[in-house]
């Protein structure tokens, strides 16, 4: 379980450029949740996420992961590590290594693991992101496609073994084919996992398709915490933010308000459909 | 055959092959671009859909004579890519913007860069001047002109690369995914840009991944394996709902529940695939009914 | 953050220093080091002291702001200082154990670290009151008559210009990319020297990998915006030498006219 209680986060304090990027923020995730974070860009949510992972220590407040709190300074860091697992976005980016095989195992081997358990978890983490440790564990990374080279590097952080497991933004500038490839091998990954999975997007078809729990930060603030149901109702809160629900719900709100008896407003094109249908049955 | 004189760009046969180099020297690599015969319209606003790897970024690069055909004919503006001649006129005439906000801006000062393309041309000083504060007009970033380009969202970024392929004046603005990095809000800028610019007479070529973007153009070429797939107004590509999957595109919301409509009985004509026509059509049925 | 930091900083304004033409600040930059040197006496020292605050006064910029920018530096000022009071010997003024002060030492070192500190004075007042464009500019004007000899002036301009626009983003990618190793376990603080360079690998390849992408896509963006070098180029903001640079040369002459003449 993680319990964020009452983080603050002020950069540059004391400067005359000083900015809150993060104002009392307070929740909860249960085990095996599947959260997602929505918020537009500057929103606070990619300090939130470093402060989640122990990069950066809030002003004041405190985070627990599985009872430890992260925010207390005698924490070891390789702990926090161990338990949080952050994927940042366009992650193929820092892959270093001469081999597939080897950049996986750069997590591993920080943590002080022997070679025979490090080798274990390589072969472990890239069979759960759908890559042939045979067919692609030789290669180097850099000979591979878009989409591989993204496997490769959420492998790395996955093959850390963490309890929560935090993906910024994992398909951002991905084709359609490759975004749903890498969305299906992450709730694989949940699924097998059943650990905390964290889901940050500007999508909110993936959010309302993947998530049980959705939180929206909006100028340091955490303004709405709930299921997708609950928070994508309050569509006219998230325009005012600059967000919006999934495409069939937004089109089934305009429905209503030029006069269409729609009752439900549900998430998914399959029931906006129905709801369509059954609303011209009504007449 | 179309009309020449009205089209801005033209390709016969358009061929392109990468050669990959190893130790034992040069190789062809594959054909990015595979024989695809099109014209585009002064005026028009087109969107080319694709997979990675379906050439449709090759083919970008070759109407602005980056890369040239290793096949085949390409001509924009009747100019024959392949003649040297030509060149520098072809990249004025057809403009650029790429996919990476960041790696395409020159200067330290957002006016200074837009600046960067006439002054290659070497238009006169006080020319430039005005070309530039037209264009910064043109994407609303006038206010911004004296700002270091490291310090604006991805967003605005892009707003400035457009403005620079305005500045020179060009017939047509090519372009390539200038959305993919971009957040919802910096997306929805850009695509209106596009729209206004289009308005006002300037021909648009959008290659994006974004299904709703490309059901705003005029017409949507979807490029498979280096071939052309498909080639229609939005209407006649998205309605058929079975070939977008196959070649694993995404599929347009208005078009997802259109069908859905229709899989019920519901006579939604085929034509619908953008989500105001859509919702005009269930207003109207709903009133009669 | 780390994106805040800037090179040469530019402080905003429109005071007669800013405007001066690139090239006029260039050259009095120059002239002023120079003089700073040929000026061998205490009333000399005292003349370039007064030229350059009546400049710091003209152009506005605050003196918070000009030591901010310079503070690193003071360092080397203070170690320079004590290097020279300790080391020069002479007529004895007092000891501090084994070191000794003398008058020729006290007076030496004062002058020395005078001269140092208004010679960084003055050269960061140039970068304050120009822009890195304006500089990169001015010093392609003033090299381009060596273009004759094989300088090649425009394309030195162009890389001072795009190493100052990628500085920031480079930082930024830094940045990330620390962050995204660190999330992965690595320890860049901790450990030998060897260790501590080792651990630089992981941060070092995927920055160079950046570095040549960068540079990749920013040269078909400069192609595709018809670049072609220097040749045929004009410029939006030609640099046009008027009536307060004249003033400004009146003026440098006049100092270097006083300080050759009481100074030396």
């Amino acid at each position: 379980m993680i319990k964020v209680e009452n983080i603050t986060h002020i950069y540059e304090k004391g400067l005359p450029d000083e900015a809150v990027a993060l104002d009392d923020v307070s929740f909860t995730i249960e085990d095996g949740s599947f959260t997602g974070i929505i918020g537009h860009t500057g929103s606070g949510k990619s300090t939130l996420l470093q402060h989640l992972n122990g990069l950066l220590k809030p002003d004041s407040g405190h985070i627990f992961v599985g009872g430890t709190d992260i925010t207390d300074k005698k924490t070891d860091m390789l702990a926090i590590r161990r338990k949080v697992g952050l994927v940042f976005q366009y992650p193929e980016y820092q892959l270093f290594e001469e081999t597939v095989a080897s950049d996986v195992a750069f997590g591993p081997k920080n943590l002080g693991l022997t070679d025979e358990e490090v080798r274990l978890r390589v072969e472990e983490a890239l069979h759960l992101v759908g890559l042939d440790i045979a067919e692609f564990g030789d290669k180097s990374p850099f000979e591979l496609s878009g989409g591989q080279k993204r496997r490769v590097a959420i492998a790395g952080v996955v093959a850390m073994r963490p309890e929560v497991l935090i993906l910024d933004e994992p398909t951002a500038g991905l084709d359609p084919q490759t975004h749903r490839d890498i969305l299906d091998m992450i709730s694989e990954i949940h699924r097998k996992q059943r650990n905390i999975t964290i889901l940050v997007s500007h999508n909110m078809n993936d959010v309302a398709n993947l998530c049980d729990h959705v939180l929206v930060i909006n100028k340091g603030k955490l303004v709405m915490d709930g299921t997708p149901e609950e928070v994508f109702a309050k569509a006219d809160e998230l325009s005012e933010m600059g967000l919006s629900a999934p495409p069939a719900a937004e089109f089934l709100r305009s429905l209503k308000k030029r006069g269409v008896n729609i009752e439900n407003i549900p998430l998914s094109a399959e029931a906006a459909a129905e709801e369509i249908i059954k609303a011209l049955s009504r007449g | 055959m179309a009309n020449l004189e009205s089209d801005i760009i033209r390709a016969e046969e358009l061929t392109f092959e990468y050669l990959t180099e190893d130790g034992g020297g040069l190789h062809h690599g594959g054909r990015a671009i595979d024989g695809v015969t099109f014209s585009v319209q002064k005026g028009s606003f087109t969107a080319i859909i694709g997979s990675n790897g379906s050439g449709k970024s090759t083919l970008a690069k070759n109407m602005n004579a980056l890369l040239f055909p290793t096949g085949g004919k390409l001509y924009v503006d009747g100019h024959d890519t392949t003649v040297e001649e030509f060149l520098w006129e072809i990249r004025r005439c057809a403009a650029m913007v790429f996919q990476n906000p960041d790696n395409q801006l020159v200067s330290t000062i957002v006016e200074d860069d837009v600046a960067f393309g006439p002054e290659n041309l070497g238009i006169t000083p006080g020319k430039i001047r005005d070309r530039v504060d037209d264009a910064l007009r043109a994407v609303g970033m006038y206010e911004f002109r004296k700002k270091a380009p490291h310090m604006l969202s991805g967003g605005q970024k892009q707003r400035i690369a457009i403005a620079g392929a305005i500045a020179m004046h060009p017939d047509v603005i090519i372009m390539d995914e200038p959305t993919a990095m971009l957040d919802p809000k910096g997306r929805r800028a850009v695509l209106e840009i596009a729209h206004t610019l289009n308005r006002r007479g300037m021909t648009i070529i959008l290659i994006t991944h974004f299904m709703e973007e490309a059901a705003s153009a005029d017409r949507v070429i979807i490029m498979e394996k280096g071939k052309i797939a498909m080639d229609g107004t939005p209407s006649e590509v998205f309605s058929d709902v079975e070939r977008l999957r196959e070649m694993s595109l995404d599929i347009p919301v208005a078009v997802d529940i259109a069908k859905r409509m229709r899989d019920a009985g519901i006579d939604v004509p085929k034509e619908i695939v953008t989500e105001e026509a859509l919702s005009d059509f269930i207003a109207g049925k709903y009133d009669k009914g | 953050m780390i994106r805040d930091i800037t090179l040469g900083q530019y402080f905003q304004g429109n005071s007669p220093i800013h405007r001066l033409d690139p090239r006029t600040k260039i050259i009095a930059t120059i002239l002023y080091i120079v003089i700073l040197f040929v000026a061998q006496n205490a009333l000399g020292m005292a003349i370039a002291a007064a030229a350059l605050i009546t400049v710091v006064a003209m152009s506005k910029v605050p003196v918070s702001f000009i030591l901010r920018g310079v503070k690193p530096i003071f360092i080397i000022i203070i170690f320079t200082f004590l290097l020279n009071l300790f080391m020069i010997p002479g007529e004895p003024l007092c000891s501090i154990g084994p070191l000794t002060i003398t008058h020729e030492s006290l007076r030496r070192a004062s002058f020395l670290a005078t001269r140092l500190i208004l010679l960084i004075f003055g050269a960061s007042l140039l970068t304050l009151t120009t822009k890195p464009i304006g500089l990169t500019d001015g010093i392609e004007k003033m090299l381009s008559p060596l273009r004759k000899i094989g300088v090649p002036a425009h394309e030195i301009a162009m890389m001072m210009t795009i190493a100052l626009r990628f500085i920031p983003t480079l930082l930024e990618e830094t940045d990330k990319i620390m962050k995204a190793q660190q999330a992965r376990g690595a320890d860049f603080e901790t450990g030998s020297l060897l260790k501590r360079a080792k651990s630089l690998i992981p941060i070092m390849v995927p920055l160079f990998i950046s570095s040549f992408r960068i540079a990749q896509d920013l040269a078909m963006a400069m192609e595709a915006r018809c670049y072609r070098g220097g040749e045929g180029r004009t410029r939006m903001n030609a640099m046009q030498m008027g009536r307060l640079d004249a003033a400004a040369f009146a003026a440098q002459a006049v100092f270097a006219a006083l300080i050759i003449v009481i100074g030396h």
